[in-house]
């Protein structure tokens, strides 16, 4: 019982129900492991009748489900759902329903066994959309297809006109019409929904069949008689060729029984009986028709063999038969059944023979019979393996040997005599079977307008005049089962006097399916491109609202940010991400940084994306000489979809910053004043380039740095515990390289100190150049060698790094805050640079911080 | 599982100048339709098809290119992979036909060496703005043993011809050297599945 809430209300049994979820019907035909489950899926104005798990079999397709019958109104839907994660706390989703209106249909089978369990199977169907049920047969699955079986026959004498079902849409998912058919795909995107197209056309296809096939009406003629193991006679032609004169039969499906009794037809499979037998068929069909015999099948004394006219061969396929012995041990061939399948067109269509056992008193004998070959006859050649059920139209013939019961044979005489046949039809044992459910579900009979066809003296018309003196029965019938089948006739031959049967014919206009190639074709390709579309359409998309970002003029470590819109436009979620350049090369260059650089966007959804462009010591040389394109087209990525550009573009203004100490000393003009092709004519060659003759010990540009921190003063503790803002940083660099500052500069001493760091950093070569990097390392474990490294460098950079040795020292003196090997390691990370392909590691960085260390404590002697 | 439509997949690229139509040519295949409008392709983009050759269901996955010069070092990357390109240039466009010899070097330098190429020249509709004639783009594609065909996508000339031309080389190629191969080629052979006989093997 549910817990009180304001919403709850008492029944009239004063159960509490609470309306704000499905109402469910904990009664016999329910699952109750499931309650919670549909609670959370019918809505509070349904009600959940019934539940069982089950094997839904759709096409070739068999998946475990489960199934709930589900009312509103007094109208009912059966709703196959997927169950999605594990007991009790599993979730049911709808995948397909089935309204149970005059478009649906069920056909309950007889419980079988299969493998020592009980299973109970219903054919379902609701227009052109088919499946299979099967349970495990107990109280709960037996009430449960009861309960739609009712709500189907109650459906049927419903006063109100049909509603269009509207109710039953809360019950999709999606509105992808695919989904409807599909039971495999989940609302999920991706490869999972892409991968079914198979079945999803196969489904479409089936639901579209109307539209490329045609019915067209085929004469079938079907005979059946027990020949008493007679040879036989004359002609068959009074029977065989009983249609109209110019109408031909289309198909010709001719049962017999007791064909031979002889005692080799048990032990042999030959018999001479069914050579006469046959050619005598052959010779007495139609005159008007062209024949080809499809199939004959045998078993002892039953027979049957399929004729179709020869134009319609061609279209004849999947021929298949088998037989199925019923008799003595259930397995001897005197009794039981034969059949042929075969497709014509688009139909598939199932004869059988059969012979149920004999005797007034085995009516239940016979009822088994019918039930094991309904059952146990499968045609084996086919992929999958089918059984008589499953085909789209069946005619069952035979002498089935049921009796007319609770009469004698005055009474039938009499009948007869008066031409009231239906007086002994309500004395017919099939017909009474037929009416409990035990046998022939589904099938059809048309009205015995004929006199019974047994027993009969040999011989003559005569009803058996033994001692017996047996009533007279209809022992010999044709039934069938399916759509579009009209019977034209159903009679006997009185005749015809060589057995104690008459021989029986059933003609019908049936309804074949015929495919209309093209129009199938056309209908495909719509398919196809309809598929095709809805993929394309489903891709995910986007819109950016710009393509090009121009950040203009950017000076070096001026951080520039500009921004774009990115908008979700499409029908489906988007995972987007800036890829990989070609090469492997990182999604941009590295001045150049993308935020957020991957994310999701929901239908309808927007992101701004901020790209910032930072050119830092590291960029700074390349940029400087032109080495690197000041642009980046970088490669927006939808998972599963499209890429977009997005290019930016910059124009770099060349710096002192990443220039080289040679090219540095060797100028007048402050570097931003100078063309860039001089610069990189100063770089590339710096003596036939230079400005001055003599060049400066050291750059200009590193004295103004150092004058200014003079000035500012060194006492005032840590000069680089801050960090400089950006406007005192740009403050600097433009002085530095636009004009020779005379005064001070109106910045803090941190700007400065920070901007003595970057241009160290920037340094086209480090002041320890890279060829260095090693031998600097190696020599850092004396003074002695430390210094006769330095004595290798080049002048600049042996006299610039002198200065700052001696620059730190007097610092180190000034500022008690300060500490020598801190200031070792800073100052040893921007002049002892590792080569590109170098990897720092934690005792590579303390080496060179230790090369340092000796030149700050000793006296500085290079 | 495997229970794709399509018994083969086949990427194809267009590539060629900027404004020749790639886009509507795609367009036009794919959505049977024409925009006037003309919005410059910035990115890849891809559209699927599904068509039949020779009773094989064939799912031809083409990607769309930008044209601009500009992006030429991103969309080169996207060559390798494709087993059918299309170049296109524009018959009222002198400097796309000359840019020919230049799409062509860039497909040597990143497409697979075994991809199979087409010339189509495009927008033969404008007869009165014709720069380039037929027997010319005929020439150059006979001169790199190419196939061609002059298209329009406004008028829907030779649009389907082309495609199926090309998906028509490729398949012609798989089926006479190596055997049709999922892993090589990226195409998926596709068989029935079964079902086991009902009530057979009742799995409750």
């Amino acid at each position: 019982m549910e817990s009180a809430s304001s919403s709850s209300s008492l029944d009239s049994e004063g159960n509490q129900h609470r309306h704000d979820c499905g109402r469910v019907w904990n009664g016999m035909s329910m699952d109750a492991r499931y309650i919670p489950a549909l609670r959370r899926l019918v809505p509070p104005d349904h009600r959940a009748v019934g539940c069982v798990r089950c094997m839904i079999s759709r096409g070739r397709k068999r998946t475990p489900q489960v199934c709930v019958l589900v009312e509103h109104m007094q109208e009912h839907c059966v709703l196959i759902c997927a169950e999605e994660g594990a007991l009790p706390n599993a979730t049911l989703k709808s995948d397909s329903r089935f309204p149970i209106n005059v478009d649906f249909r069920i056909d309950i089978e007889p419980v079988s066994t299969v493998g020592g369990s009980r299973v109970i199977t219903a054919n379902l169907s609701y227009k052109r959309k088919k499946l299979i049920f099967e349970a495990d047969y107990d109280d709960t699955a037996d009430r449960f297809v009861k309960e739609i079986s009712k709500a189907f026959e109650n459906s049927k004498y419903r006063n109100t006109p049909a509603s269009d079902y509207l109710w039953v849409e809360v019950y999709k998912n999606n509105s992808k019409f695919f989904l409807d058919v599909n039971p495999e795909d989940e609302d999920d995107l991706g490869e999972e929904n892409k991968a079914s197209r198979e079945c999803m056309v196969k489904c479409l296809m089936q639901e579209r069949e109307d539209e490329f096939t045609v019915l067209n009406e085929f004469r079938i003629f079907t005979g059946t008689w027990n020949v008493n193991g007679m040879a036989p006679p004359e002609s068959l032609s009074e029977w065989l060729a009983s249609s109209a004169p110019n109408e031909p039969p289309d198909v010709y499906a001719i049962g017999f029984q007791e064909l031979d009794l002889s005692k080799e037809a048990f032990v042999f499979a030959d018999s001479p009986r069914e050579k006469e037998w046959l050619l005598k068929v052959k010779e007495s069909l139609h005159p008007k028709g062209r024949y080809k015999e499809i199939k004959t099948v045998r078993l002892i004394g039953m027979m049957l063999s399929v004729f179709v006219e020869e134009k319609h061969a061609p279209f004849v396929a999947n021929v298949d038969c088998n037989s199925l012995g019923t008799g003595i041990l259930g397995m001897m061939g005197n009794k039981g059944g034969v059949g042929v399948r075969l497709d014509l067109h688009s139909t598939s269509i199932c004869f059988v023979n059969c012979h149920l056992a004999a005797h007034a008193e085995e009516r239940e004998r016979r009822n088994q019979d019918f039930n094991d070959i309904r059952n146990k006859l499968s045609f084996n050649q086919m992929r999958p393996a089918k059984s008589v059920s499953e085909h789209d139209q069946i005619y069952w013939m035979g002498d089935m040997n049921y009796r007319l019961q609770d009469t004698t044979k005055q009474h039938v005489e009499q009948a007869c005599a008066n031409n009231d046949f239906s007086s002994l039809w309500e004395r017919d044992q099939l017909r009474d079977q037929q009416a409990k459910r035990i046998i022939f579900i589904g099938f059809e009979e048309g009205p015995l307008n004929f006199k019974p066809t047994y027993k009969y003296d040999v011989g003559t018309n005569q009803w058996d005049t033994s001692e017996k003196a047996r009533v007279p029965a209809y022992c010999d019938r044709v039934l069938w089962r399916g759509n579009n089948i009209r019977q034209l006739c159903y009679k006997s031959h009185d005749n015809f006097v060589i057995s104690d049967h008459k021989p029986v014919l059933a003609e019908f206009s049936s309804g074949i399916r015929v495919v209309d190639a093209v129009k199938r074709k056309e209908i495909y390709q719509e398919l196809m491109k309809q598929l095709d579309k809805e993929e394309n359409d489903f891709m995910p998309q986007v819109t950016v609202d710009e393509h090009y970002l121009n950040f203009g003029r950017v000076h070096f470590y001026e951080r520039v940010q500009r921004s774009f819109k990115i908008t979700n436009t499409g029908p489906v979620i988007v995972r987007f991400l800036f890829k990989e350049q070609p090469k492997g090369r990182r999604y941009a260059k590295d001045w150049l940084k993308a935020d957020p650089h991957n994310g999701t966007l929901k239908k309808g959804e927007s992101c701004d994306i901020t790209l910032e462009i930072l050119v830092d010591p590291a960029s700074a040389s390349k940029l400087n000489m032109g080495e690197e394109k000041m642009s980046e087209v970088l490669v927006l990525h939808l998972v599963d979809g499209k890429d977009i550009f997005i290019s930016v573009d910059m124009e770099y203004q060349h710096s002192c910053f990443g220039c080289s100490l040679e090219a540095l000393v060797r100028h007048m003009t402050p570097i931003g004043l100078l063309p860039q092709e001089t610069l990189i004519a100063l770089e590339t060659d710096p003596v036939k380039n230079a400005e001055l003759g003599v060049p400066f010990e050291t750059p200009t540009e590193l004295w103004i740095i150092m004058d200014a921190l003079q000035r500012k003063g060194l006492s005032g503790g840590n000069i680089f515990g801050k960090s400089g803002s950006q406007v005192e940083i740009q403050t600097v660099r433009e002085a530095l390289d636009t004009k020779r500052p005379d005064g001070q500069l109106d910045v803090s001493v941190h700007a400065v100190a920070e901007c003595l760091l970057l241009f160290l950093s920037a340094l086209r070569e480090p002041v320890i150049p890279y060829c260095f990097f090693k031998k600097c390392l190696d020599s850092s474990v004396t003074y002695t060698q430390a210094k006769s490294v330095i004595q290798e460098l080049p002048k600049v950079h042996r006299d610039t790094f002198r200065y700052l040795v001696l620059f730190l020292q007097e610092l180190l003196q000034k500022s008690k805050r300060l500490e020598v090997n801190i200031l070792a390691t800073i100052f040893s990370a921007v002049m002892i640079r590792p080569p590109q392909d170098g990897q720092m590691t934690p005792s590579k960085e303390r080496m060179r911080s230790v090369f340092l260390y000796h030149f700050l404590v000793n006296h500085c002697e290079v | 599982m495997a229970k794709k439509t399509y018994d083969l997949l086949f990427k194809l690229l267009l590539i060629g100048d900027s404004g020749v139509g790639k886009t509507c040519i795609l367009f036009r295949f794919s959505d049977d339709a024409f925009h006037t409008t003309f919005i410059s392709t910035i990115g890849i983009d891809f559209k699927i098809k599904t068509i039949e050759l020779h009773g094989k269901k064939i799912k031809l996955q083409i990607w769309d290119t930008a044209g601009q010069e500009r992006f030429h070092t991103i969309t080169t990357s996207y060559y390798r992979g494709a087993m059918g390109i299309m170049l296109v240039y524009d018959i009222t466009n002198q400097r796309s036909f000359e840019n020919i010899a230049k799409w062509l070097r860039y497909i040597d330098e990143h497409a697979n060496e075994d991809v199979e190429k087409m010339i189509l020249g495009n927008k033969c509709d404008m007869e009165l703005k014709r720069v380039i004639s037929k027997d010319k783009g005929e020439a150059i594609a006979r001169d790199h043993n190419i196939s061609f065909l002059e298209t329009s996508a406004k008028a829907n000339i030779n649009i389907e011809e082309a495609f199926t031309q090309l998906a028509e080389a490729i398949l012609q190629k798989q089926t006479s050297g190596r055997a049709v191969d999922a892993a090589t080629s990226g195409g998926i052979n596709v068989g029935p599945r079964e079902r086991p006989a009902l009530g057979a093997n009742c799995c409750h």
